[in-house]
């Protein structure tokens, strides 16, 4: 409420206009790429190009769907996603317990280590990585990408996970302690139900990273049974000719998922992304 | 006593179960792959041929190798331009968004969209956008006879480097204003009523209201951003391949190309560790005040 | 919400389920073809099936091959067989990578007419082939007749006629980059510098294969044509400075430009998609280079297949190979890609209709035989292959075009690159 008097006919006017370029700018690309998926071969290649399909067909995804390994990509992105997703959430309540929970020497050197690693640029590691994993002998699997994955995913949740977990009051899992409750039970009965919330959200985090991943994908998976739409997307864009349809309409579907998360649980990923960040 | 020492050390084990998973985690996929990483920058390790431990020769070749220091430049000014561009226009749109009027939520929601595309899916985009032969921008600037010849958008090392701002800026807008737009809401709405009794225009309010108010808030979102913004890898890998001429690469798609398109890993890690301590001060930095907001200590 | 998400991932994990390894992976070049790339995939399917064994085809672009390869070595699991393009062959040879092929060699010669070998020798290690050549790649130029009636002239056969002509047309049409030519440091760019260059009298290597004799006047005279027209005449549009392989094929596929050099990937395009402008498309020799020294500079390549020493079916993989040469199998596959594969049996392209009854494709067998191949004047040798992997010719004509060096200068540079290539092991 920096601006005051906005009764103004002048004010309205830049209001509605800044609200306008906003908007182009945020969505502009995204329609460019359904227009485009919705095209005919000829038409995508038109000059001028058209601003809707003069013939609208389902082409381009019959293409994908039924002549390129598309499908297998997105089955594989579908489960390195859930597994990646599962295994943080898992891992991150754990250790998010026992830092928000417990007194323990070396509690604040484990802290440090998690945020540390949740800053830790893929782009930095994405060579020793792969030689770790192929050490490891689960180079170019759907496994030695949710490991991969996990290096982001499990710090970054952890660190959400001890924001949630500390705004539950410990009095609530006191009692069940003096009940006589171990901690592993306190933690699944009472502390799980009541920031399940919150769980939901950090879930939704990790799916759309793993999703979303595209530097470890490309490098780490090399043979078709392993890629994801993220590293087959490259695949399909280089070196063949008049690919543009075909890539669009993958890369819409490749949107579909996060965009349908995100629509349904917009408000509270917003306020975890920014609570992760600052509180 | 005893049964102190005990009941401490009871404690310390059961926490250490519940952190096992972590710690594996961050031992076996992150720690020791950073050790291995700068370890492998000494060597002469290649795709097929273990290699041997070379000392600093993988690094003097990368002094004297005038691709490196460009690509150094580039990551720099693209990091600062980029990030600069994102507060400034952050903080306009944070502005806007914080204003009221109807339908605040939905709009909202629309502008963080680019935020839910995936990073790959936002390049691709651009990249058909950008195209030379058939691409929207050039149809459209033809067509309204700003230009009377194409823009080469990729192709023309000066304007490459700004259309990779572009797209990178349209990926990372969005966090910048949902953190500005949270950090905006959290100031009481009696702070600006006051001064603006005390007659403080609008941009004075900002400048002595706003800003000072979500500091914390902005130090690090820039710091977050700054960090993800230079190792950007698929905006360029995707959009120009980091040519023409080397001219556009930046440090990550420069040690790609020599870790695994020439096949020299101890050359490419070497690229990578050669900025390692400036991200580690980055980090010591940023971990310190996040803790701190976040009051484990 | 929670019910929510829990149906969300149940019904994904509904369309999840395990992936089955392939027991015999093969990897192969994207042909430009769809239909060709999956007319191979059916046949190593059908190659799998009558051993029993589950084989898996995977088409790979050019541009990213290299990474993929270097991933799956450094990894351990390499393909059992893939291929490359004949000047990455000594790459992998040379690291040990590769088993010997002669057995499969010896079978393929016994096809009456025998086989265009000149591609052979960038295979050979030890006295030993350990790469095959699948197929033979000419390049000629592709020129639009309708747009050079228009400006009253004929097809170029010179490249100082090929300037004038695309001047003209430039001028007439300024919309268009009318030659095509690919400038930045793909495959086709260092395949077109090298069609440049070679018909200029210029070369890499001298005959013997190890003096280095790029600097010279007449490679000088060539690099000089090309910044002429790319800075000068701006008759090349920009953007094929980071063109990739198929950046050509779409400017003379939509209209844009009006001469390009490709492998017939293009003629197959027309003929399925645009009768139109088929029937306004030449496909010339490449033009002559000036002076008493200049050349038609052909250059001829090959892909090659690979079996790999870390297979654990090398010879299953071999027996794949011989099930792709087969002559009636190879003859359909060669069909099928459409013109971009010119048979490495020359009895073959008498037999083909799509070649001999084709004038677009006279002089084919002459083209297959007498081209340069890569390390002219020397043979393809394993430096030859560096050159064109580190791309050395490429790199000195974009410091020309963008970093604006002077010609002497770039070219002094690269001879001194390919010194030190010679001398690195």
């Amino acid at each position: 409420m920096i601006v005051g008097r906005r009764s103004r006919p002048l004010y309205r006017v830049g209001l509605v206009l800044a609200i306008a370029v906003l908007l182009i700018w945020s969505l502009a690309p995204i329609y460019w790429i359904l227009v485009t998926s919705l095209k005919t071969e000829k038409e995508i290649y038109a000059y001028p190009p058209t601003a809707w399909p003069e013939t609208f067909t389902l082409m381009q995804y019959g293409i994908v769907f039924g002549r390129t390994r598309f499908p297998l990509f997105l089955r594989n992105s579908m489960m390195v996603a859930i597994g990646t997703t599962i295994a943080a959430v898992v891992i991150g309540t754990l250790a998010a317990y026992a830092i928000t929970r417990m007194r323990f020497v070396g509690r604040a050197i484990v802290a440090r280590a998690i945020v540390a690693a949740y800053l830790l640029p893929p782009a930095l590691l994405f060579i020793p990585l792969f030689l770790v994993l192929q050490q490891f002998g689960v180079i170019d699997s759907l496994t030695g990408l949710v490991l991969a994955y996990l290096t982001f995913t499990v710090p970054f949740c952890t660190w959400m996970l001890i924001g949630y977990l500390r705004t539950v009051p410990t009095d609530l899992d006191e009692a069940a302690r003096i009940d006589g409750a171990n901690r592993m039970q306190v933690l699944i009965h009472v502390l799980v139900p009541v920031a399940a919330p919150g769980l939901v959200v950090v879930a939704l985090f990790a799916f759309t990273q793993a999703w979303n991943e595209f530097l470890y994908a490309l490098i780490f998976t090399y043979s078709e049974a392993a890629r994801t739409i993220t590293s087959g997307l490259v695949g399909m864009m280089m070196g063949d000719v008049f690919i543009w349809g075909q890539v669009m309409a993958a890369c819409a579907i490749a949107i579909a998922p996060v965009l349908v998360i995100y629509l349904a649980a917009q408000k509270y990923l917003v306020e975890g992304l920014t609570a992760g960040s600052v509180k | 006593m005893n049964r102190v020492r005990a009941a401490v050390r009871r404690w310390q084990l059961e926490a250490y179960g519940f952190l096992l998973p972590l710690l594996l985690v961050l031992i076996l996929l992150a720690a020791y792959p950073l050790v291995d990483g700068v370890w492998t920058s000494f060597t002469s390790r290649a795709v097929a041929k273990p290699g041997q431990f070379i000392g600093f020769a993988n690094f003097a070749r990368l002094m004297d190798d005038p691709v490196y220091w460009m690509a150094l430049r580039n990551s720099v000014v693209l990091t600062v331009g980029i990030v600069a561009a994102k507060l400034v226009a952050g903080l306009a749109a944070a502005v806007l968004l914080t204003q009221p009027f109807p339908g605040r939520n939905f709009i909202r929601a629309l502008a963080f969209l680019p935020w839910a595309v995936p990073g790959l899916v936002a390049v691709l985009g651009w990249r058909w956008m950008f195209d030379d032969q058939a691409g929207v921008l050039n149809a459209l600037l033809l067509g309204s006879g700003l230009v009377s010849f194409p823009v080469d958008w990729l192709s023309d090392p000066e304007v490459a480097l700004w259309s990779i701002a572009i797209a990178a800026a349209w990926q990372g807008l969005p966090f910048f204003i949902m953190m500005f737009v949270g950090g905006m809401m959290t100031i009481p709405p009696e702070l600006y009523e006051a001064a603006a009794i005390d007659g403080a225009g609008a941009w004075s309010r900002f400048r002595t209201i706003t800003i000072p108010s979500i500091l914390d808030v902005i130090a690090i979102t820039v710091m977050l951003s700054s960090i993800w913004t230079f190792n950007s890898f698929h905006t360029v890998y995707v959009l120009t391949g980091g040519g023409p001429a080397n001219r556009t690469h930046i440090l990550p798609t420069l040690a790609y190309q020599y870790g695994l398109q020439r096949n020299e890993l101890g050359q490419g890690a070497a690229v990578l560790v050669s900025v390692m301590p400036i991200f580690i001060g980055i980090i010591v930095l940023l971990t310190r005040r996040m803790l701190r907001e976040k009051g484990v200590r | 919400m929670r019910s929510r998400l829990a149906a969300l991932l149940l019904g994904l994990g509904l369309m999840a389920g395990p992936v089955e390894a392939a027991d015999l992976t093969v990897w192969g070049l994207q042909s430009f073809n769809q239909d060709a790339d999956a007319f191979i995939g059916e046949q190593v399917a059908a190659f799998g099936k009558s051993k029993g064994i589950n084989a898996e085809y995977v088409v790979v672009p050019a541009n990213v091959i290299n990474d993929r390869l270097a991933a799956a070595f450094q990894a351990g699991a390499p393909p059992d067989a893939f291929m490359h393009v004949s000047q990455k062959s000594q790459f992998y040879i040379g690291r040990g990578l590769t088993v010997s092929l002669d057995d499969v060699l010896a079978d393929i010669r016994k096809v009456p007419g025998g086989i265009f070998d000149v591609h052979l020798k960038t295979g050979i290690s030890g006295g030993q082939s350990h790469a095959l050549p699948l197929e033979v790649d000419i390049s000629p130029m592709f020129v639009r007749t309708d747009l050079v009636a228009e400006v009253g002239m004929k097809v170029p056969t010179t490249w100082d006629e090929l300037r004038a002509v695309s001047k003209a047309i430039q001028a007439k049409h300024p919309q268009m980059g009318a030659l095509g030519m690919t400038v930045s440091t793909s495959a086709d760019a260092e395949g077109q510098i090298r069609n440049l260059i070679w018909s200029y009298g210029g070369t890499v290597m001298a005959a013997d294969g190890k003096t280095i004799v790029f600097d010279s006047p007449e490679t000088r005279a060539a690099y000089q044509w090309l910044a002429d027209v790319f800075l000068t005449d701006r008759i090349i549009p920009r953007a094929a400075l980071t063109w990739d392989d198929s950046g050509n094929n779409v400017a003379y596929q939509t209209g844009r430009s009006a001469i390009v050099f490709n492998p017939p990937s293009i003629y197959y395009w027309l003929v399925a998609n645009d009768p139109k402008t088929l029937a306004n498309t030449v496909m010339a020799a490449i033009p002559r280079g000036p002076g008493p020294k200049g050349v038609v500079g052909n250059t001829v390549g090959s892909w090659m297949w690979h079996v790999t020493k870390a297979s654990k079916r090398p010879d299953l993989a071999k027996d794949w190979l011989r099930w792709f040469y087969e002559p009636g199998r190879y003859r359909a596959t060669i069909e099928k890609v459409g013109g971009r594969w010119v048979p490495i049996y020359p009895a073959m392209i008498d037999q083909i209709p799509l070649f001999s009854a084709n004038p677009a494709f006279a002089n084919l067998k002459a083209l297959a035989q007498e081209g340069f191949v890569d390390g002219h004047a020397g043979p393809p040798n394993e430096l030859a292959g560096k050159v064109f992997d580190a791309n050395v010719l490429t790199k000195v004509m974009q410091k020309i075009l963008v970093d604006k060096t002077a010609v002497g200068d770039a070219v002094a540079w690269g001879q001194k690159e390919i010194e030190t290539l010679a001398k690195s092991n």
